[in-house]
């Protein structure tokens, strides 16, 4: 076993390698239809682009909820400064390499100051005091108006965000975002599996279970809890440096409530923890509706909510366990211990039987 | 010598008075067993020593420092792990699992250890070989080697007492404080954990016992220590306790008792 090191950290199971080929296809088709189309729409590739940005924040608060079992409601607010501080500094010209940079360390301090009261609290007290965060920053977005145009969003006139530039490699295409936000939600997905494949993990993990115990091992809970906290903030900060940089027009309506239940939503349907369940919980509850709006207009818009409670209902009382349940999570439902060997047998087939 | 000494402790929880001025001491490589009846203290003084509550008066010193106002979670580190009256397992977390959180302390920490593991770099996995070669060492050494993906959770009641202990014991404490680790087993069960705390024992390891079982408490206890109503009615060896007329009053005469109830 101990000579499969490499291997264990490095392989994954039957069941992943599935889910991860069938989410290359469907990352595939947008490409294809543009192309098919002769690239005369990007419609599709611009819902896919959303549908990315949405995938970053959701693996960022993966590891706030899913792992750590904060219930953080106000992780959109991050995803808000993220995005005001790209647009305002690329409105005073500043280089995309320059203000995403900036983005991303004023995303981490805003998380680590409003971290360091709230770590501390306790379930429902947690949540709320995040929720208050996140409504704090679309209220300050919205009176804020010599640096952020107010409601009226920016950029204001005759004023413009650049593209998404490297220098010697601009994005000026649909196509080529998406791409790139591709290349991002890989990075951003196997840093997370990283991250929970490891000694902080484990700690993180421990701490969702049982905080005490965790602590009296060792995991210095408080200070975990605050590095995730900040951690998470990159992925909202990048998410928002892609959407500003390609929507190229952002109001204080980003930085909604109703998103961060959304974003939970995703996390918590797709199963907590569980890393394909998230992206797949963001495709079905962000990209679905967003294509259906197509066909059924603005009716079904209104009726997401209601959808919702009725997909959470659902869930709860026949799959609790999430869509794609974390692999630890999966054999919470086995009645009895078994043999190691036994269980990895099991393991290669049970994609359908559960 | 001395590893542990409890200086005066009184510990009070709104009226209850918990702990009376408790003082004694607990020799480096020796059993030492803290007895009484139901409320006397003994699970209040073990979060007292894990630092998990503050006492009221009194002073902690380990290995001649005074450890009173150590953070719980540095009581690892200093080389103190513990065990829960009311087992407390990482329930989602696998055996395997569960073990490697207990040796979180040995393994680099900080900002290094993010970085180890997001890149992936040698260190990385030569840490993780080494916690794993540790964790199933004493995964073996408590008998749990066939369950070792198995989540805590699902573990019969018997090997998750078991499993606490592996936890605590993986990070090689100074001193190992367990919490009724007997409690609801049975006979052939309670005689398992009897051997397994004298080889801890053998290992050198210190061991703090809180036990009702009194063959177990008799029969591998260097020292024994009698709580009763927060206050310490007496302390000595074995046969000392069992003759003293004040623990037979308080405790074994009622333990009696029920007995032939
Ligand atoms: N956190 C707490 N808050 C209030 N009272 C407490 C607390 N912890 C312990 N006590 C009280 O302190 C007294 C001692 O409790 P403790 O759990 O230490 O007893 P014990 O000797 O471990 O008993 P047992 O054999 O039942 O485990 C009891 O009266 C208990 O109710
Ligand atoms: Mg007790």
């Amino acid at each position: 076993m101990l000579a499969k090191i490499k291997d264990e950290f490095s392989s994954l199971s039957k069941r992943d390698i599935l889910i991860l080929s069938a989410l290359g296809i469907i990352a595939l088709l947008p490409i294809i239809h543009y192309l098919a189309i002769g690239g005369t729409t990007s419609y599709y590739l611009d819902v896919s682009i959303k549908v990315c940005v949405y995938l970053l924040l959701a693996l960022g608060l993966n590891l706030v909820i899913g792992y750590t079992g904060l219930l953080d409601l106000g992780f959109i607010g991050v995803f808000g400064i993220g995005a005001y501080t790209a647009a305002i500094m690329s409105i005073h010209g500043y280089h995309f390499l320059i203000s995403s940079l900036v983005a991303i360390i004023m995303a981490m301090l805003f998380r680590l100051i409003i971290g360091l009261p709230v770590i501390r609290l306790r379930g429902d007290y947690l949540a709320i005091a995040t929720l208050g965060f996140g409504e704090m920053v679309r209220i300050i977005v919205n009176n804020l108006d010599p640096l952020t145009n107010g409601p009226r969003g920016l950029p204001g006139v005759g004023q413009k965000i650049s593209n998404i530039d490297f220098g010697i490699l601009s994005l000026n295409s649909s196509l080529e975002v998406y791409i790139f936000s591709l290349i991002v939600v890989a990075l951003g997905a196997l840093a997370s599996y990283r991250i929970e494949h490891s000694r902080i993990g484990r700690a993180l993990v421990a701490i969702r279970e049982d905080e005490i115990a965790a602590s009296l091992m060792g995991v210095n809970v408080s200070k975990l809890k605050l590095f995730i906290f900040v951690i998470s903030g990159i992925y909202g900060a990048v998410a928002g440096i892609i959407y500003t940089h390609h929507i190229k027009f952002i109001t204080p309506n980003l930085i909604l409530f109703w998103d961060s239940i959304l974003l939970v939503s995703i996390v918590v349907i797709g199963g907590i923890g569980s890393i394909p369940g998230t992206i797949v919980g963001a495709i079905l509850f962000y990209g679905v509706p967003e294509l259906l709006r197509d066909f059924l207009g603005s009716q079904l818009a209104e009726f997401r909510m209601l959808t919702f409670g009725l997909i959470m209902l659902l869930m709860i009382i026949f799959r609790p366990q999430g869509l794609i349940p974390s692999e630890r999570r999966k054999y919470e439902l086995k009645p009895e211990t078994e043999k190691v060997k036994e269980e990895e047998d099991e393991n290669l087939f049970d994609l359908e039987k559960r | 010598m001395v590893i542990l000494e409890l200086q005066g402790i009184t510990k009070s929880f709104g009226g209850v008075k918990a702990l009376s001025d408790v003082s004694f001491v607990v020799e480096k490589g020796q059993v030492t067993s803290i007895i009484g009846p139901n409320g006397a203290g003994k699970t209040t003084l073990f979060n007292i020593i894990s630092n998990f509550y503050k006492p009221d008066s009194g002073k902690i010193i380990f290995e001649g420092k005074d450890i009173t106002d150590a953070k719980v979670y540095e009581c690892a580190k200093l080389g103190i792990t513990r065990t829960f009256q009311n087992i407390r397992l990482f329930y989602n977390m696998t055996v395997l699992e569960n073990v490697l959180v207990g040796l979180h302390v040995k393994a680099k920490s900080g900002f290094a250890s993010f970085f180890d593991a997001i890149f992936r770099t040698k260190g990385f996995f030569d840490t993780e070989k080494a916690l794993r070669e540790r964790a199933l060492e004493v995964i073996e050494f408590l008998g749990l080697e066939d369950y070792i993906n198995t989540l805590a959770k699902n573990l019969p009641y018997g090997l998750q007492r078991k499993l606490e202990i592996a936890r605590a014991l993986a990070p090689s404490p100074k001193l190992l404080l367990l919490d009724e680790p007997t409690a609801g087993m049975n006979y052939k069960e309670v005689s398992e954990i009897m051997d397994i705390i004298l080889k801890i024992k053998d290992m050198g390891i210190t061991v703090l016992l809180i036990e009702h079982q009194m063959m177990l408490v008799m029969g591998i206890s260097d020292k024994v220590v009698v709580l009763d109503h927060g206050v310490k009615i007496a302390e000595g060896k074995p046969e000392e306790i069992k003759n003293n007329e004040k623990v037979i009053d308080a405790y074994l005469g009622r333990e009696e008792a029920e007995t032939y109830a």
